[in-house]
């Protein structure tokens, strides 16, 4: 596999203090590319242990399995430490994060009562 | 004008983020042919997988070939890579009971099973001289009242 810059996939992350909790949200896509800075971002927060982390997915463009396990990933370490992620606006990615199990270790209101 | 299935054949050089393009042809051709737009998404995500296996797991510097046959009643998509294979049995299906203790630290392994969930039929030929994933998926019909 080669990267071209220019066709290359973005995604940014913008954060929204509130309390003990964080809103990030993902514009963008959820790619290989980019899961390894969509690690990197959200893991200052996990190491604060704050209450919640939401991922807001409002503004994401695309996503692969190997971007939905990140998050699993980031789900399963703030349950550890007491916390909880939180996903909102999932919209027509509902599916494929329910396939992977997202809603086993995270909250996403969407997917209550989700029936694929 | 024929019944045969309409054949379209797009080729993409293995880099990331150029499958995009193949995508949103499938996409505009499922949405054609009045797949719903659930269906389509489904689509969409099978064919995002597969063409990230191909480009990333393959290893060649070969083009990656996606082949769609567009029939009245089904979508068929094959996905063409020229790497060095892989076993599909020797890919489990996802451990849910580990995943929701440990996570998945390595990001891996569920791009075969979602690709299976969202279509109606999966076939997977590998060998040292390449891996073809053909996934099929069939237009429901609907029923007047």
């Amino acid at each position: 596999m080669t990267h071209s810059s220019f066709l290359q996939d973005q995604l940014e992350i913008t954060e929204l203090m509130e309390g003990d909790q964080v809103t990030l949200k993902l514009n963008g896509a959820l790619s290989v590319t980019t899961v390894p800075q969509f690690r990197q971002s959200v893991q200052p927060f996990l190491d604060r242990k704050l209450a919640a982390i939401v991922l807001d997915f409002e503004g994401v463009t695309k996503i692969v399995s190997r971007g939905v396990g990140a998050a699993i990933d980031m789900a399963v370490q703030a349950k550890k430490q007491g916390g909880k992620l939180l996903l909102r606006n999932v919209g027509k990615y509902g599916r494929s994060l329910y396939i992977q199990g997202v809603h086993l270790v995270a909250e996403v209101p969407e997917l209550e009562g989700f029936e694929p | 004008m024929s019944d045969k299935p309409l054949k379209l054949m797009l080729s993409i050089p293995p880099v990331e983020g150029v499958e995009d393009v193949v995508i949103a042809a499938i996409e505009a051709l499922a949405t054609k042919m009045g797949f719903t737009p659930a269906d389509t998404q489904d689509i969409v995500q099978a064919l995002t997988e597969a063409c990230i296996n191909a480009i990333i797991y393959s290893a060649s510097s070969h083009d990656v070939e996606v082949v769609a046959l567009a029939g009245h009643s089904s979508l068929v998509i094959e996905v063409r890579d020229r790497g060095s294979g892989f076993d599909p049995n020797s890919v489990p299906p996802p451990d849910f009971d580990t995943i929701v203790s440990n996570g998945l630290p390595n990001n891996g392994g569920f791009g075969l099973h979602m690709i299976k969930a969202l279509v109606d039929s999966v076939d997977i030929e590998s060998s040292d001289r390449g891996t073809v994933v053909r996934m099929s998926k069939f237009l429901k019909v609907s029923t007047p009242n």
